[in-house]
């Protein structure tokens, strides 16, 4: 609470508060792109707003966020067969969406994702220097497996092999402290 | 081959995916440019938009079982659907036109119309903003005063956020600057100082700034009529706040055991029973009647929310949307103390300042027909001057201190003392009704306590047992102060030794009912804002911080409360 005397959920403010960072993170998670995941996120949080129905309006947060998670997904595989393309994740099957949400569950059911991306900075920080500075061009500069090699004086497949290596790594070090 | 013939390998292949996808995810988010937007001011612009699309001409209806913040909501549809006549008309209220404002104090930030030229944020002087039909500002915890040029000042409460609804507009010297403005106010409150007239405005209502005769004259006929329309729509929201007002009030009194009408209560307690000269003006400006009647309806469907909730597992959206109505009541005396200079931590450090709370208290107890008498009064008055002057002395004091968490224990510290010399004054009655079992001592639900005070900063920290609240803590802070890996493993080691302090037994059970809702005993916040400070102090001396993460940690004044999730 930080404007009022009262801590109360039912505000759309501060309830999209609440949960924006986590079906933003699930979009993303999915497969949407950073704009979309945008998007998809604002049209979700409004099929929220529009809702008539007394239950959704309020329902509590666990079950808030099972609800705003189902219609980001299909918000978001209905944009994808609008532009007839395939998700990232399979989704489209009954094993392939128990499987993505059995993994969104386990890493993040519980706080939308801010304990994994702590073990995750956690872990990053036992790098090797070497590994640090792949992930750093591959994700902080979206550089290609080439233009790593260049800056860092590897081959294709020695760049190929340094990501696997510390993606293992990292995935490992995150199961030791979230759990498998 | 069928989905649902699937192998179980098939089944950890795609785990391992979307664990990859997790990861990338992840690695994206810290590495990249990507951060989470923040959305939310965005959605329920377009949210009011479409409201107001489908509004049509005629009102809606509102459902009685609906809670009462749609009602305020709808009140605000039925001008945007007026507003968007402006909006779809290609006249110069679509282009963007100047704005010169001053602001005075705090910050505030600029939304842009379409979202897609982000945010802005200002702070203290002159600025010339570019704006259009839909901009929205918001203030933070602070609240800010605007000075718009020419036509006067616009307080706006702590988290506020005023949209502009429509502007009309004149080209002076090649350039096209606002001459009038129709402001939203979306949450929050914003007190307008004008000219001609001062007006207190919660959300939902609207303001109208400008308007002055040399630019009305400038308008053409047809403008005359919309604005008529507005000013008829505006009367509409007045009359419907009116009656949303009326409605709490009338529920409240059917839902209360009332004492019978012929019981004597006095009613005449506008002016100030409890007053200093320094604070005299600024008391005086508050309708205590209004406070003490709204406090005294609000504390019994506090106590029935709590209870209903903590029985069924959710809250009463109806309860709820009532309290918030006379919570916002409560804030709009709010920048009246502000502005007098009442001193405290946040919104609710002014709200329970020694002079505020006794003539909160001796408002509420008339209101409720069991007054301070006269003898109760002279001891209450010695005491809220008396401890008035002391968090004046503790404020000095603690000034010295750097870090900013030290100002709200020194001040919580005096004004515990201060509420528990008050029960002394009070009969046990009087007790009873100021503090309902269910909500005494508690952070969000306590009025009559320092619990307010300390619910703006308590942070609940979700975790399954002491590794992972120390993994949670690390991982805030380091991100928070974008830790360096040297500083980082120096961090570990540190959290690790504060975490040892808390009781291993906080992990055995899952956490109650209010824990797991971000309500906390006073006892236990203060205790482990105590723990805390020798914590940061540490965190100062041994992490070897660059200047500009030094002042984000002296600045932090969360206080973090493990809740346990077993």
């Amino acid at each position: 609470m930080q404007s009022s005397p009262l801590l109360l959920e039912p505000d759309p403010l501060e309830i999209i508060r609440a949960h924006q960072a986590e079906v933003w993170r699930y979009l993303r998670y999915l497969g949407a792109q950073p704009e979309a995941a945008e998007d998809l996120c604002q049209e979700t949080f409004l099929a929220w707003l529009d809702s008539k129905q007394e239950e959704i309006r309020s329902l509590g947060h666990i079950r808030l966020r099972g609800w705003l998670r189902g219609v980001a997904r299909n918000l978001y595989l209905a944009s994808l067969r609008r532009a007839r393309r395939l998700p990232v994740l399979e989704l489209e099957s009954e094993v392939g969406l128990a499987a993505a949400e059995e993994v969104w569950l386990r890493r993040a059911g519980e706080d939308g994702g801010e304990l994994y991306l702590a073990a995750l900075q956690h872990c990053m920080a036992r790098l090797e220097d070497r590994e640090r500075e792949a992930l750093a061009h591959r994700y902080g500069e979206n550089a290609s497996r080439e233009g790593i090699g260049k800056l860092m004086g590897l081959s294709d497949d020695g760049v190929k092999s340094l990501l696997r290596r510390t993606r293992a790594r990292l995935k490992h070090c995150i199961q030791a402290k979230v759990g498998t | 081959m069928r989905p649902q013939d699937r192998s179980h390998d098939d089944r950890k292949t795609l785990q391992a995916q979307a664990e990859d996808r997790m990861l990338d995810t992840g690695l994206a988010e810290l590495l990249g440019a990507e951060t989470v937007p923040d959305l939310a001011t965005s959605i329920l612009r377009q949210h009011d938009r479409r409201q107001a699309l489908k509004a049509g001409p005629e009102p809606k209806r509102v459902a009685s079982g609906q809670s009462l913040h749609f009602l305020g909501s709808m009140a605000a549809a039925l001008l945007v659907s007026l507003t968007l006549l402006f909006l779809l008309r290609p006249q110069p209220e679509l282009q963007a036109a100047e704005l010169r404002i001053r602001i005075l104090h705090g910050e505030i930030t600029l939304f842009s119309r379409a979202g897609d030229s982000g945010s802005m944020r200002l702070g203290p002087g002159f600025h010339v903003l570019l704006i259009r039909p839909g901009d929205r500002v918001s203030t933070d915890s602070l609240g800010s005063l605007i000075t718009f040029e020419d036509w006067g000042q616009i307080q706006l409460g702590p988290q506020s956020v005023l949209e502009f609804k429509t502007m009309e507009t004149l080209t002076m010297n090649g350039k096209t600057i606002a001459s009038s403005l129709l402001l939203g106010v979306i949450t929050g409150t914003a007190t307008w100082f004008g000219l001609n007239e001062t007006s207190v405005n919660a959300a939902g209502s609207t303001i109208e700034v400008g308007f002055q005769e040399k630019e009305a004259a400038l308008v053409a006929n047809y403008e005359k009529r919309e604005r008529k329309l507005l000013e008829e729509n505006q009367r509409l929201n007045k009359k419907i706040l009116e009656l949303q007002n009326q409605r709490v009030r009338t529920e409240v009194t059917k839902t209360e055991a009332k004492p019978s009408s012929d019981e004597p209560v006095a009613m005449t307690v506008a002016k100030p029973v409890f007053s200093t000269q320094e604070y005299a003006e600024a008391l005086e400006k508050v309708d205590w009647e209004a406070m003490g009647t709204t406090m005294k309806d609000m504390l019994p469907l506090l106590d029935q929310l709590m209870r209903e909730w903590e029985e069924t597992g959710s809250p009463s959206i109806e309860l709820a949307g009532k309290i918030q109505a006379l919570n916002g009541a409560l804030l709009q005396q709010l920048p009246a103390l502000k502005d007098g200079g009442i001193p405290g931590s946040g919104p609710n450090g002014i709200f329970t300042h020694p002079l505020v709370v006794s003539n909160q208290v001796n408002a509420f107890l008339k209101a409720a027909g069991i007054p301070l008498d006269e003898r109760q009064i002279a001891r209450l008055k010695a005491l809220s001057k008396g401890y008035s002057t002391e968090d004046e002395v503790q404020r000095l004091s603690s000034a010295k201190d750097e870090l900013k968490l030290a100002a709200v224990l020194a001040e919580t510290d005096v004004k515990d003392r201060f509420y528990e010399d008050l029960r002394s004054v009070l009969s046990k009655e009087q007790i009873q009704k100021l503090y309902p079992d269910a909500l005494e001592g508690l952070t969000s639900g306590d009025l009559f306590s320092t619990g307010l005070v300390w619910a703006q900063y308590a942070k609940r920290v979700k975790a399954s047992g002491p590794a992972q609240f120390q993994e949670r803590i690390s991982g805030s802070i380091s991100r928070s102060l974008r830790l360096e890996s040297a500083q980082q493993k120096k961090l570990d080691g540190i959290v690790s030794e504060w975490a040892r302090e808390f009781p291993s037994s906080i992990w055995k059970h899952k956490a109650g009912f209010h824990e797991s809702n971000q309500r906390f005993r006073v006892q236990d916040v203060r205790r482990n804002a105590k723990r805390q400070m020798a914590f940061m102090r540490r965190l100062v001396r041994d992490l070897d911080l660059t200047p500009e993460q030094r002042k984000r940690l002296l600045n932090s004044q969360a206080v973090f409360m493990p809740v346990s999730t077993k």
